[in-house]
């Protein structure tokens, strides 16, 4: 009775636990590492990923006793369940791209505005105490 | 040289412009009138800021693209640090917010106590009219950012700041927004640089009060901080 009793308390609480460290684990993983690590990473549980999905194509009754052996009612309220940890993941991996991306974007404009500042600075060598005698011409080239 | 102003050689500004159109000719006018070496980074503007802010006598820099405030200020103290030998600059605002004079003040400031950084602050006097809410965020951004590094400063994000030379080494902005402010505070408080504060008047004019940030910005200023970097 008492055995019972307690792994009904743990099943109920089970996917809880279940999605609060799969959360956390993704969160550390994207964050912490970096280049080819996180790539390969990501690819394996890209891979994983499908592997469950077309196991659970192929047997939808897995899916249904894994989410009652977890305390889920239903084998597809796991897969929302698993799905918005899936979709949370995306979301902080494409962030993290995007500022990876941005600061790359950010180098190369930089190196721009400097080179094009030093041409101008190469052609006038008193420009930085007289600044108004730098070349006003570059500007109207585009007007 | 008795006659030139205090700082008029030894002081750079550097002033972010992102289409300033209207007022940015008048604002280089007006600097030049105290500090010889304007430097404009241009952060990709749409209008003729770039070639006003030429005509007026700024050296000009251009991002091809724009990418925001704290990227302008890292390009301009990367151009300072490679291609001059001025020993102190002074971070600007284009829209015609700052004093001269308190740039100067700054300067003599850091002359005097040997200062490697002095931060403005609106709330040292009683000059600027600050509406309440803009006050509670500041000074909300202020207890944080003396929790977080330990500097315990009395204006948060005011964009008037004297840098001298060697300070340069110890800074490297990669916040490109406006959160690159936070990150200034937190490289000089990690350099152990000495610093100050000093009083600032800020001009809320209507074209800055329209240009300004949004008070809902310091949500993005956070999330920025928090979950942004690189």
């Amino acid at each position: 009775m008492t055995a019972s009793s307690i792994s009904q308390i743990t099943a109920q609480g089970g996917i809880k636990i279940v999605l609060v460290i799969a959360i956390l684990i993704l969160l550390s993983v994207v964050t912490k590492t970096q280049g080819a690590r996180t790539q390969a990473l990501r690819r394996i549980t890209t891979f994983v990923f499908a592997l469950f999905a077309i196991a659970g194509i192929i047997f939808p009754q897995a899916i249904s006793s894994i989410a009652s052996f977890l305390g889920v009612g239903r084998g597809s309220d796991l897969l929302l369940y698993l799905l918005v940890v899936a979709f949370f993941a995306a979301l902080v991996v494409q962030w993290r791209h995007n500022v990876a991306t941005e600061q790359k974007i950010t180098q190369l404009a930089r190196f721009v505005a400097l080179l094009e500042a030093r041409e101008q600075t190469t052609t006038n060598q008193t420009g930085l105490e007289q600044p108004e005698t730098v070349d006003p011409g570059a500007a109207d080239a585009t007007a | 040289m008795n006659q030139s102003p205090p700082g008029n050689h030894e002081v750079a500004l550097v002033i972010p412009i992102f289409n300033e159109g209207p007022v940015i000719g008048e604002v280089i006018r007006d600097a030049a009138k105290t500090f010889s070496t304007i430097i404009c980074v241009d952060d990709g503007s749409s209008d003729h800021s770039a070639k006003t802010a030429r005509e007026a006598g700024a050296i000009v820099l251009r991002h091809p693209v724009n990418l925001g405030q704290g990227a302008a200020l890292q390009t301009g103290f990367d151009y300072i640090k490679n291609y001059t030998s001025i020993p102190y600059l002074a971070t600007y605002d284009a829209d015609g917010q700052h004093c001269t004079q308190d740039v100067s003040a700054m300067y003599i400031l850091a002359k005097e106590k040997n200062l490697a950084v002095v931060f403005g602050s609106r709330f040292l006097n009683d000059k600027t009219q600050i509406p309440k809410i803009k006050r509670l965020i500041l000074k909300t951004a202020a207890f944080f950012t003396a929790k977080s590094t330990g500097m315990k400063l009395t204006d948060a994000h005011n964009g008037l700041r004297l840098l001298r030379r060697d300070a340069l080494d110890h800074i490297n902005l990669s916040q490109n927004r406006m959160a690159h402010a936070s990150q200034i505070v937190s490289q000089v408080a990690a350099s152990n640089l000495a610093w100050a504060e000093s009083p600032v008047e800020i001009k809320y004019t209507e074209y800055s009060k329209a240009k300004g940030q949004s008070l809902l910005n310091s949500v993005n200023i956070v999330t920025d901080l928090l979950i942004g970097k690189p």
